[in-house]
């Protein structure tokens, strides 16, 4: 509910001033084959704002679902989506885009670098056909590191691109378009799928992998397909929208301190609370300053940082069911 | 291969507008160098918006602002442009992006002086300023012809410092090296790989250039690197031949660029 009146709220906002008669009928003139008198006030509120404000909403759930996966499957409070070098895999990616130029795509070329990079940590943290979690990280760390390098290299020998690639990394939802609103959708929805189908299994996964096996959960093969979705849907994000931190980390934190760790609650507020989070933070990022657009990752970074401490510091679940977690599976 | 972009370019250029039809009365820059070239091919009145960095020539202080690093895409398209003008390099996503909106953008691509002239005069046709194009063109000409210098065995060696902390240089593919060579002078980053190398204290020490040219920008000192004790002993440094240019200017393939080659010239044969 309180994601509607936000979502209507930021579409009535933007650098120039479109009345809200106006935008609604837009929407509707859109939706019946009408065209707006004034064509200019169509293309910003079709074309820019609406793929934006619903972008936003799409990535910042991905993010957090992904995190998630993440937090849940490695058990590691700490798990980010990037956490295992894709952000800086799809950086390097980009980067390659951008210096090359010419006809490369810059989402294409980070989606395949971050798909890159996850594949060669998953191929060194499988050992005898398991995933070892602490390898992932640890592996997913040091190649992070390493793909950084080279970005850093590449920026050395071409300066000239410097501001194109950090910009890039500084991410942002400006590029938004029907287009992309709709591949990421696909993939949010195929996530939220696969991950309500094993809410049962990641609860059980919570309780370590002994219990896990010893319910019948084959622990390792969960692992895996949780990891792939979680990786396809931080691919994706990043490729589109660039390195839009913080989310994936604090979301899924709040909401679990807010209604415990039943993944059949949880997933839904996640996504819905990411979805909140980023599209406040992006409206916020269109207007706080007149006439200039700062990157969406410092506002997510000032509204979530002081809620997640405020929330670190409360000993209990604000409602109360994490309790029945256990039997809730 | 640039050559072959150059030609797209053209090409695409001569497309866009003819499929546009009708005259241009609003034209958006995207970039403070098509501003420069806008505003000296005798637009003034047809410009509409610049960005916010967009600080030359003065008029372009008072034109409406459509964002800086961050194009504000909404405020562009309610401007109602019929010609957007961007720098492809620096700015491929944008200018894809605003012509997803349906907007006409031409781009230009230039990094050397004759490929700024083509820019100009491709600027020119799509505005219907071929002729003030021509004579831009044409003053650009003039000035490296009486400031161009045969090279020989003597010629000064130039650094370029770009950067302090690393130390970057700039290399062959910039206007600077251009400028330098037209000058009658060397330049140190040119035997180097890519655009703006980095280069080590030891290479600037044993290269030991004659001559140190830093663009800057207003109130920039350099003061660590002059007053560096390991390189006092360097020619350029020990008889204080040290040139400070606008960052501006040369940072922007522009009708003015060629002032610096007359600064380069006058400063090291001239003085």
């Amino acid at each position: 509910m309180l994601l509607v009146v936000v979502l209507l709220i930021s579409s009535l906002l933007g650098a120039v001033a479109v009345n809200p008669l106006d935008t609604l009928k837009i929407i509707w003139g859109k939706i019946v084959g009408v065209q707006f008198s004034d064509q200019s006030l169509e293309t910003i509120v079709w074309e820019i704002r609406l793929p934006r404000v619903l972008l936003a909403i799409v990535l910042g759930g991905m993010l957090s679902l992904s995190g998630l996966i993440l937090q849940s499957t490695l058990k590691n409070p700490l798990c980010d989506p990037y956490i295992m070098g894709t952000s800086s895999g799809a950086a390097l990616g980009a980067a390659i885009a951008i210096v090359l130029g010419g006809s490369l795509g810059v989402s294409p070329l980070a989606f395949l670098g971050a798909l890159l990079v996850i594949f060669i940590v998953y191929l060194f943290a499988r050992i005898e056909g398991a995933i070892n979690p602490d390898i992932l990280l640890l592996s997913g760390i040091s190649i992070g590191f390493l793909s950084s390098a080279v970005l850093t290299l590449i920026v050395l020998l071409h300066p000239g691109r410097l501001k194109s690639i950090y910009f890039w990394m500084l991410g942002g939802l400006n590029f938004a378009t029907w287009d992309q609103l709709f591949v990421c959708s696909i993939f949010l929805f195929v996530g939220i799928i696969f991950v309500l189908f094993f809410a049962r299994k990641l609860n059980v996964l919570i309780l370590g992998d002994e219990v896990a096996q010893s319910l019948g959960v084959d622990v390792n093969r969960v692992r895996i397909i949780m990891l792939v979705i979680a990786s396809l849907l931080t691919a994706q994000a990043v490729s589109v929208a660039g390195i839009i931190a913080f989310v994936g980390l604090i979301v899924p934190h709040i909401v679990k301190k807010i209604v415990g760790i039943n993944h059949r609650y949880t997933i839904v507020l996640t996504i819905l609370f990411g979805g909140l989070l980023l599209l406040v933070s992006d409206t916020l990022a269109k207007i706080i300053i007149a006439n200039t657009e700062i990157p969406v990752g410092i506002i997510t970074a000032f509204i979530g940082t002081p809620f997640f401490l405020f929330l670190l510091r409360r000993k209990k679940t604000l409602i109360r069911n994490y309790e029945h977690n256990a039997q809730g599976f | 291969m640039r050559k072959i972009h150059i030609l797209i370019f053209v090409v695409l250029a001569a497309f866009s507008t003819a499929a546009w039809g009708g005259t241009i009365d609003r034209i958006i820059s995207i970039t403070p160098s098509n501003s420069e070239i806008l505003f000296a091919l005798g637009l003034k009145e047809k410009i509409i918006a610049v960005t916010d960095h967009c600080n030359y020539p003065k008029e372009a202080l008072l034109k409406t602002k459509i964002g800086g690093v961050k194009l504000l895409y909404e405020k562009i398209v309610r401007l109602k442009p019929d010609l957007i003008i961007g720098l492809y390099d620096a700015q491929k996503r944008d200018i894809d992006q605003l012509r997803k909106y349906g907007l006409n953008v031409l781009s230009v691509n230039p990094h050397t002086i004759k490929e700024l002239e083509e820019a100009i005069l491709i600027i020119g046709k799509a505005t219907d300023r071929v002729e003030q194009a021509q004579k831009i063109n044409k003053n650009i000409e003039a000035t490296i012809d009486k400031y161009i210098k045969e090279k020989s065995k003597n010629s000064p060696l130039v650094f370029v410092l770009i950067n302090e902390k690393p130390l970057l240089t700039a290399g062959k593919k910039t206007f600077i090296n251009d400028l330098i060579n037209i000058a009658g002078a060397n330049n140190l980053g040119a035997e180097l790989t890519g655009s703006y190398p980095a280069i080590s204290v030891e290479k600037l020490i044993s290269a030991n250039p004659d001559y140190i040219i830093i663009p800057s920008f207003e109130n920039e000192q350099y003061q660590g690197f002059l007053k560096d004790s390991r390189l006092k002993n360097i020619k350029a440094i020990k008889n204080k031949k040290i040139l400070f240019i606008n960052a501006d200017i040369i940072s922007r393939p522009g009708p003015r660029i060629v002032k610096v080659l007359e600064q380069i010239y006058k400063y090291i044969w001239e003085k």
